[in-house]
């Protein structure tokens, strides 16, 4: 095989072995009494959610680098807290989790109803209210839908990682790609810039696309994150004998993508401050 | 209670959302940068030495101190000292100037090439190769760029020197007085990193102090005009 076939299929079965535990998992019946109706949907979404990033970005090796796989991973560091912060309080949290979304798409429908008192005869504003109420009344009636102005879980990423025990997480791993996400300098300065060298230009920075090295070790630390999520939901419901976890099971297999990992390649890989590969 | 901080934030103090060094919370200390504010200021004094030399620089800077007293002004050979002259103070700096009048057209050219309206140009202008002017311009603006180099510690000291020869400079008796001649003579020596220090103190408090009382536009035009007149560098 070429070097790209064989990558072709480290991607391939690599997603297979996501969507093997996802599905096991999906399968599985779990015995906890709080686990039913909006909490099983809550996980479930969020577990599909891990998946889904961790496959568009193995579909897609060309942004395994600086520009784009932080977005991806600091959004599955966020998932994942958010995963095991509500896992603390199952029925309480999943609820609260799903109103908020409930009040924002309320909020949404109070923008749009301004919006079509000043063009009443906009057809495409009347159908994006119609298809939000009726996402809405899938859920409740509108009349039981409050909307909450401050964040859905009333604490900071921060401070649910602290209650969910891993800071370290947060300090470490989502703020790192936050700078991504939020464009801050510390990012946009290494990344999109190039200086000038014309002193009297005071050395200004120009607009450029620096290129960022191409390092399937994002696609390591979107394995990372969905197997935490993964394990997580095991611990919380017992659900035994599922497939390799995909951390693993990229360790296993990268070496068919890209010959042979040595030891200290790998331990240098895994090196973190802010995730405990347990 | 407090978190207490460790290590690089050991010592700050939040104050709002923020938390800032002693440095921001105790001492009021008011910031002026090298690359904004002092580097125009002292651009005529960087092409002095580029062009006569730093002996003969300092002589020409010492000539301008003088001629500034005469009309009444702070002997400090500033962008906006002279950028705050009337036409008959230019024309009464001429005059002052006398036999050093020439050396200081030739120096300033490339500075007015950029900052045509700048009162200087009443010192008279001589004929301008406005290529050759905006590359001395750019080599001179690259070498004072770094506040520690010589050429910036030496534009600096010949601000120094003028106060100083011009009875404008108040020292105790028993302070080390700078040997400005060792920025020079003796970069790496210990005299010539007690002037470097001496010379860059003054001329922030000089700038500094000048920003507080004076207002001037000069600095951030001639940076803008740096900008219009030349193209960007960027490595292929």
């Amino acid at each position: 095989m070429s070097d790209i076939d064989q990558l072709r299929h480290f991607i391939r079965i690599y997603i297979d072995n996501v969507v093997e535990g996802l599905e096991f998992r999906t399968k599985e019946k779990v015995r906890q009494p709080w686990y039913s109706g909006e909490v099983s949907s809550v996980l479930n979404g969020l577990l599909g959610r891990q998946a889904t990033l961790t496959i568009k970005l193995a579909q897609s090796p060309t942004n395994w680098d600086g520009h784009l796989a932080p977005l991806i991973l600091r959004s599955m560091i966020d998932c994942h807290i958010t995963f095991e912060w509500i896992l603390q309080n199952p029925k309480v949290r999943a609820e609260e989790y799903i109103g908020y979304a409930l009040g924002q798409a309320k909020l949404s429908i109070a923008h749009l109803e301004e919006k079509l008192h000043e063009t009443p005869d906009d057809d495409r504003i009347k159908s994006m209210i119609d298809i939000k109420q009726s996402w809405i009344a899938h859920h409740r009636l509108m009349n039981f839908v409050e909307v909450n102005l401050g964040s859905w879980s009333g604490a900071s990423v921060r401070k649910m990682a602290q209650e969910i025990g891993d800071e370290d997480f947060y300090k470490f791993s989502f703020t790192p790609f936050s700078r991504c996400v939020h464009n801050m300098w510390e990012h946009v300065h290494l990344y999109n810039t190039v200086a000038c060298r014309n002193p009297l230009h005071k050395f200004h920075e120009l607009p450029a696309m620096v290129d960022a090295p191409l390092d399937p070790d994002y696609l390591y630390r979107s394995a990372k994150y969905v197997s935490m999520s993964y394990r997580a939901y095991d611990r919380a419901t017992h659900v035994t004998g599922a497939p390799q976890m995909p951390r693993d099971f990229f360790w296993d297999h990268i070496d068919e993508a890209f010959g042979p990992i040595s030891h200290e390649d790998r331990t240098a890989a895994e090196y973190d401050l802010g995730a405990p590969d347990t | 209670m407090a978190k207490k901080r460790g290590g690089v934030l050991e010592d700050h103090k939040r104050v709002g959302n923020r938390l800032k060094s002693p440095w921001l919370t105790e001492f009021n200390f008011q910031f002026v940068s090298h690359v904004d504010e002092i580097l125009p200021e002292i651009i005529l004094l960087g092409l002095l030495n580029d062009v006569h030399g730093y002996a003969r620089g300092a002589e020409l800077s010492l000539a301008l101190g003088k001629a500034l007293i005469a009309i009444d002004e702070p002997p400090d050979p500033l962008l906006s000292v002279f950028g705050g002259c009337s036409e008959i103070s230019i024309e009464e700096i001429a005059v002052q100037l006398g036999s050093d009048l020439s050396d200081v057209q030739i120096a300033a050219m490339p500075l007015l090439a950029v900052l045509n309206e700048h009162p200087l140009v009443g010192l008279g202008r001589l004929s301008i190769d406005e290529t050759e002017c905006l590359q001395r311009l750019q080599e001179c603006v690259d070498r004072l760029y770094d506040r520690d180099s010589t050429p910036a510690c030496a534009a600096m000291a010949s601000l120094y020197y003028s106060r100083a020869c011009n009875g404008k400079l108040f020292i105790s008796r028993d302070v080390r007085v700078p040997n400005l001649e060792a920025i020079i003579s003796d970069p790496e020596g210990d005299d010539a990193a007690h002037a470097r220090s001496a010379v860059r103190l003054h001329a922030q408090m000089l700038v500094g102090d000048r920003r507080e009382k004076r207002p001037t536009e000069w600095p951030s035009l001639f940076w803008h005009r740096c900008y219009l007149a030349s193209d960007c560098d960027v490595e292929p």
